[in-house]
């Protein structure tokens, strides 16, 4: 469904991606980790096109992307959440899911007609708020809500265009534990046909969610396997996960 | 949902009532401050959908106002073509080098999109100056008016065209309220709020930032016609910078972002400027100290704070319309 091939990425001399590659089955689900600057976000960008890559290619769905334009790139059906909190701030919960249904709609070029007159976008947009647990505020002005409904907000963006692979950058990042378990369960209530691809720091979730975990660090894949493998792996005891903790 | 009859449309409806009131009812001087008022108007609410809808700030949007005057004189006096087929040229080619700019500026941000826009029109400005078969810095005389016999209206009394300006911005305001309302609307917005995050849900936000580009372009180009027609007279100083800067000012007075809010900061500015320039000669003084007025006491415009409090008030709440 999405497929990597070595993506290499520097900045002069800093080497930000090393050819890293990475190959998702549809369906699969599969954790990025890594410690803070392994370039886990580049990546995520390299795949995006928000960052072009020096060299390597990105493959959606059998569709070579590698050229292309971000915008492009999500319409080829990545869908991706923001470490940042990344939202239309000034819309309402329901304005910020229906201004994305419009997109997922592909109804850019209507100018004759209402937006108002879409009725199934208004109902995609509730059915997605309800997805993400945000019914009780869909008319709150997204600056009002709570960072935690911001972040389940960032995740029903994500999902309104419909991706074939929905990329999640650190979807629990400064969250609560009680907002982490939201969030959790709400990553797994994801229909399975879904290939998610999920940064995360938190153990819980990554073992909750994935069965395959991709290990970066310094830009280039450390290590990839099942969780099992991970966790008994010696390079990510001492790299990652520090000796205390295994 | 949104109400058939939001503030907006309550107060354009207000205005209109008023405006068409009041070309009856003043003399000579008042009819043509009409009609000159009503052309700002048409002209700032081009300008409103770039920087109130797309958050594209520009300080050159005279120069397509320019082209509108331009294309209009130079078609009608040294070419004698009829005035109808001349307004819809005189659009359609404000639309045309709106493109072409907006092709190169549309990528800019910010203050780089400032300049680029101030450059641009500066350079429309000097062409038209040096040019001595367009009348130089003496510009084109002769402009005549659109004849509109058949519709019961003699142009050539200024209540007549104020009548018909009106009529135009009504139509201009019309059409640009569904423009904006329609998913192509939206997307506007969403751009303005938040291009990046536009971009990763797959828009390619240039494209539709050089369309809103061109919509105003063709939209300042119509009042830039009127306007030719209106003084019978067009110069270089139509498209000067100091132009696009006061409707730039008109706007952010009234309040950006809606097309009503353009509309009164148009009329409220150049009424003030009008009453306080015939009491003092220091007026600029008063101006300057009225839009520091505003920036400190109604940061989201003359329209925008007022919509705010309506929207707040019982009185609103109670016909059954929400708080958006």
């Amino acid at each position: 469904m999405l497929k990597a091939e070595v993506l290499r990425k520097s900045y002069g001399s800093l080497l930000v991606a090393n050819d890293v590659s990475l190959q998702l089955e549809k369906g699969e689900r599969r954790a990025v980790i890594g410690p803070n600057g392994a370039g886990k976000t580049t990546f995520f960008n390299l795949l995006t096109g928000e960052i072009k890559a020096d060299s390597g290619r990105v493959i959606i769905d059998g569709m070579d992307v590698s050229g292309q334009s971000s915008d492009a790139r999500a319409r080829a059906g990545l869908g991706r959440s923001f470490q940042k909190n990344n939202l239309f701030t000034d819309l309402s919960v329901i304005d910020n899911l229906s201004t994305a249904s419009a997109v997922a709609a592909r109804l850019g070029k209507v100018f004759w007609k209402p937006f108002s007159a879409f009725r199934e976008i208004r109902e995609d947009a509730e059915n997605l708020a309800e997805m993400v647990n945000l019914t009780e505020v869909l008319d709150t002005p997204v600056r009002n809500l709570s960072y935690g409904h911001q972040r389940q907000l960032e995740v029903g963006l994500a999902l309104a265009t419909k991706p074939k692979v929905l990329m999640l950058d650190e979807p629990t990042s400064g969250m609560s534990p009680e907002e982490t378990k939201v969030m959790l369960d709400l990553i797994i209530s994801l229909p399975q046909s879904l290939t998610i691809l999920i940064i995360e720091h938190d153990m819980d979730v990554v073992f909750g969610v994935t069965e395959k975990i991709t290990v970066l660090d310094y830009g280039s894949v450390l290590i990839e396997g099942s969780v099992e493998e991970v966790r008994n792996s010696q390079v990510v005891r001492k790299r990652y996960l520090g000796d205390a903790k295994a | 949902m949104k109400k058939l009859f939001t503030l907006d449309r309550f107060v354009a409806l207000f205005l209109i009532a008023l405006s068409l009131l009041l070309s009856e009812s003043v003399e000579y001087y008042g009819q043509e401050l009409i009609a000159e008022i009503t052309i700002l108007a048409i002209f700032a609410m081009s300008l409103d959908l770039l920087v109130g809808y797309a958050g594209l700030v520009s300080l050159g949007h005279a120069a397509f106002l320019g082209i509108g005057s331009y294309a209009t004189g130079i078609l009608t006096v040294q070419y004698g073509w009829e005035m109808f087929p001349t307004m819809l040229i005189s659009i359609a080619l404000a639309g045309l080098v709106s493109a072409l700019v907006g092709i190169f500026v549309v990528r800019l941000e910010g203050i780089f999109f400032i300049m680029i826009t101030l450059a641009v029109s500066q350079m429309f400005h000097a062409y038209f100056l040096k040019n001595r078969e367009f009348g130089g810095d003496d510009g084109m005389p002769g402009i005549q008016r659109l004849d509109l016999e058949a519709f019961g209206l003699t142009v050539f009394d200024p209540a007549d065209f104020a009548k018909f300006t009106l009529i135009v911005a009504v139509l201009v305001y019309i059409g640009l309220d569904l423009l904006m309302s329609s998913p192509f609307g939206r997307y506007l917005i969403g751009i303005h709020q938040n291009e990046n995050r536009m971009r990763s849900l797959g828009v390619p936000v240039e494209q539709y930032k050089l369309a809103i580009f061109i919509i105003a372009g063709m939209v300042a180009g119509l009042s830039g016609s009127l306007q030719a027609q209106h003084t019978g007279f067009v110069s270089p100083d139509a498209m000067f910078w100091t132009v696009s800067g006061v409707v730039l000012i008109m706007v952010i007075a009234g309040g950006t972002g809606s097309l009503v809010g353009a509309v009164v900061g148009a009329v409220i500015v150049r009424l003030l400027s009008h009453q306080i320039s015939s009491l003092t000669e220091h007026w600029m003084l008063f101006m300057g100290l009225f839009f520091i007025a505003i920036v400190l006491f109604a940061s989201d415009g003359i329209y925008g704070t007022f919509a705010k409090y309506c929207r707040r008030s019982r009185w609103w709440k109670s016909a059954g319309n929400s708080s958006d």
